[in-house]
């Protein structure tokens, strides 16, 4: 352990990760926070705990003080309030609240089993759903409305900025958060809700609908399919007594049943029997599964919620908390796009307790145990997420 | 019709109302005790029989202002609350006068004429809806296109009943207390007679719970308790959670009676069939109150920080108290290994 460990809790990786992140925040670009005196800040330093509850009155203060104590993390709160700065949550006297939602790897099914490179991916492909399907889509906002900061760790932030969400309360949240979550769907409601349903569907009725259609359009002719009638019958005798039944002509109609389940709309669901249902109940679940959105919940429908703040940097990746354009958005990658520029301009020495591979900078890198010399981005990565330490 | 006037609370416009002899105001006035009285003995003639009537809300919201009760308040607000619905529903207003009237209370609901269904904006949806219970009201089984919900009328009546909800405790809100002596005194013989009705009619009783231990209850059930007592009206699910909760915890029935007296809505023989309903003295059917995660959908989940709510075990409000006895019952390992998760900022 080295003197300064000992004598302040302080390692020297950190130190020197502090030092690194000093010069970015010396020449810091200030980042576009709209209201910034009506927000409360919080840090988390690189020595210490949490300090919450602070306010500043402009960008260039905020500044100053960022390079000054040079902190590891760097939040604002998504709320506005009239005194930011107050302890209390009563007495900061509530204005309203950007809708945040976080999309980061703890939420995504498996990401325990991938690499850092696909957890990115996989996260993207939920943010990019979030956007353009439900937020652009069916929310009805538009491209002016939203904020999409890439997280600096393992995922993305999308920020609502429009003037009918500030004042939305924690219940109102939860039901957007639900909607691009799919959450509270019951088969049976759905069905009653489906015969409600005006000549317009939409929503994800109408996705639901869709893939109700396809079912009976593809039938045995699809694998995911096929699996869901063995998951409902079982056997082969009982699937195809099932497939016997909806081709039979349903009673004062003259046309078969499956050709109604063919066909858009709600007449279907007049017709559903007890089996038809447990096909839909799971044709309902994989439409869920494969179209919705995982997000983290409570903090869409938190109204107090301290969020990382644009342009800061991620203490635990040294990547930057970065603006993304919509039109940028297909393109971004976090690993080229949100690292320092200034530092891939130095060199830097870092130890490796294994061998260790991964792409960085549109580089692909396979590293061997112990002392390595990286760009400068590559090292502060490594060493901000605790793979390697500085020597 | 339903104009604006209905939120006029100016003190002006009071004033000159009371010190009116003219016979319409003579009648806003007496409309005004009226629904107040029949509010608080939940009689079937409050005086409101058409929008018209409603033009002694103003007038009413000063009085209760200054009796300054908020079971009576909710009472009375919740009475044309739901006037407002019956009439929108009544086949007496048509689609252009619906759309004409979300505009009273600041919607902007319009009528489609092509698909014969009204269109919501989301956002008044959802801040309208969201503390109503029911799969109907849950934004994922609404027609969502482009930010407009597309219903039915049933709907749109629920949407403007609710913001005339917010809109009138607003309005009771905006009144300054300390001028209501004032102002009413012209009427305070009325406004005196009021309060002894209110005295007599037993709807502020103390809730005896027992021998059920409240400090063992999780946050959601001390949450409907708590809004019950402060005249709040609870969403049906949440008093079918609580009644069933508290039976099932073997708190008895006319006990649950008299905790539901302090409801704004309170009706004696409709709550004592509906207690009787859920544990099971009626039909042999006892109901058990729904999972968390129901609840949580429903926007009737209150856990916030709490460490046992937050545990991933915990799946049910029954499961939180059967915990918290336990634990209590041993308190050398009370709350080992109960740590808070929830997260308070983002990685
Ligand atoms: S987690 Fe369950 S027990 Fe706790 S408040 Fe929510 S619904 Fe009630």
């Amino acid at each position: 352990m080295s003197l300064t460990h000992a004598l302040f809790g302080r390692n020297e990786s950190d130190l020197k990760l502090q030092n690194l992140f000093q010069k970015y925040y010396s020449s810091w670009s200030l980042p576009a926070v709209d209201k910034l005196q009506s927000r409360e800040i919080g840090f988390i330093p690189f020595f210490g705990t949490m300090t919450r509850h602070r306010s500043f009155n402009d960008v260039r203060e905020l500044s100053h003080f960022v390079s000054n104590v040079v902190p590891r993390h760097i939040y604002y709160s998504s709320a506005y309030y009239e005194y930011p700065e107050e302890r209390v949550m009563k007495d900061k006297k509530w204005l309203g609240a950007e809708l945040i939602f976080d999309l980061d790897a703890d939420h995504i099914p498996g990401a325990s089993k991938m690499t850092y490179e696909q957890i990115l991916k996989e996260v993207k492909k939920h943010t990019h759903r979030l956007i353009f399907e439900f937020l652009l889509g069916d929310i009805g906002l538009e491209e002016k409305d939203l904020k999409v900061f890439f997280s600096g760790g393992r995922g993305y932030h999308v920020h609502v900025v429009s003037d009918w969400i500030y004042s939305l309360s924690s219940d109102a949240r939860r039901e957007i958060a639900n909607y691009v979550r799919g959450e509270g769907f019951s088969p049976a409601d759905l069905r009653r809700a489906m015969l409600e349903t005006p000549s317009k569907m939409s929503g994800w009725k109408k996705r639901i609908d869709d893939q109700v259609v396809n079912f009976y359009t593809l039938l045995n002719k699809s694998d995911q399919y096929a699996e869901i009638l063995s998951k409902v019958f079982g056997t082969e005798k009982k699937i195809s007594s099932y497939v016997e039944n909806l081709n039979k002509i349903i009673t004062g109609k003259s046309v078969k049943k499956i050709e109604v389940f063919r066909t858009e709309g709600i007449e279907k669901y007049q017709y559903m029997d007890v089996n038809d249902q447990l096909v839909f109940s799971k044709i309902m679940d994989s439409v869920i599964s494969d179209q919705q959105c995982e997000i983290d919940e409570p903090v869409t429908t938190d109204i107090h919620r301290l969020i990382r703040m644009p342009q800061s940097l991620h203490g635990k990746s040294g990547l930057i908390v970065k603006p993304i354009h919509l039109d940028e958005f297909e393109s971004f990658d976090p690993l080229i796009d949100a690292r320092v520029p200034e530092f891939s301009n130095q060199e830097l020495t870092v130890n490796l307790p294994r061998d260790f591979s991964m792409s960085f900078g549109g580089i692909t890198y396979k590293l061997s145990e112990g002392i390595n010399k990286l760009p400068g981005d590559f090292s502060i990565f490594l060493v901000a997420t605790k793979i390697a330490n500085f020597v | 019709m339903i104009d604006q006037s209905v939120f006029d609370t100016n003190k002006e416009s009071i004033t000159l109302l009371l010190g009116s002899n003219d016979e319409q105001m003579y009648k806003v006035r007496k409309n005004a005790y009226r629904l107040i009285i029949g509010s608080l003995t939940d009689d079937e003639d409050h005086g409101i029989r058409d929008p018209e009537d409603l033009s002694c809300l103003p007038l009413a919201l000063w009085i209760l202002r200054y009796i300054n009760e908020s079971i009576l308040t909710s009472r009375t607000i919740n009475f044309v609350r739901d006037f407002i619905e019956r009439y929108l529903n009544s086949g007496k207003v048509s689609d252009e006068d619906l759309e004409f009237i979300s505009r009273v209370f600041s919607l902007t609901i319009d009528y489609d004429l092509e698909d014969e269904h009204f269109l919501i904006p989301v956002g008044q949806f959802i801040s309208n809806v969201a503390r109503l219970s029911g799969y109907n009201h849950r934004l994922i089984y609404q027609n969502l296109d482009h930010g407009l919900v597309r219903c039915r009328r049933p709907l749109v009546a629920k949407v403007i009943r609710e913001t005339f909800v917010k809109q009138a405790f607003a309005a009771y809100d905006s009144i300054d207390p300390d001028a209501t002596a004032e102002i009413l005194a012209p009427i305070y013989e009325e406004v005196d007679e009021i309060i002894n009705k209110l005295k007599s009619s037993g709807i502020k009783v103390n809730v005896d719970l027992g021998s059920v231990d409240f400090s063992m209850f999780p946050p959601c059930i001390k949450e409907y308790i708590s809004e019950m007592r402060e005249g709040i009206n609870l969403p049906h699910l949440a008093r079918f959670t609580l009644v069933s909760f508290l039976h099932k915890i073997g708190m008895d029935n006319p006990s649950m009676v008299e905790l539901f007296k302090t409801a704004p809505d309170f009706n004696e023989r409709l709550t004592t069939y509906q207690i009787n309903h859920i544990t099971g003295q009626i039909s042999s059917t006892e109901y058990s109150p729904p999972k968390c995660s129901v609840l949580l959908s429903n926007h009737l989940c209150y856990k916030g920080d709490d460490p046992i709510c937050n545990k991933e075990w915990l799946k049910h409000p029954l499961q939180y108290y059967t915990f918290k006895k336990k634990m209590s019952a041993k308190p050398a390992i009370k709350m080992k290994g109960v740590k808070k998760t929830s997260k308070k900022f983002n990685h």
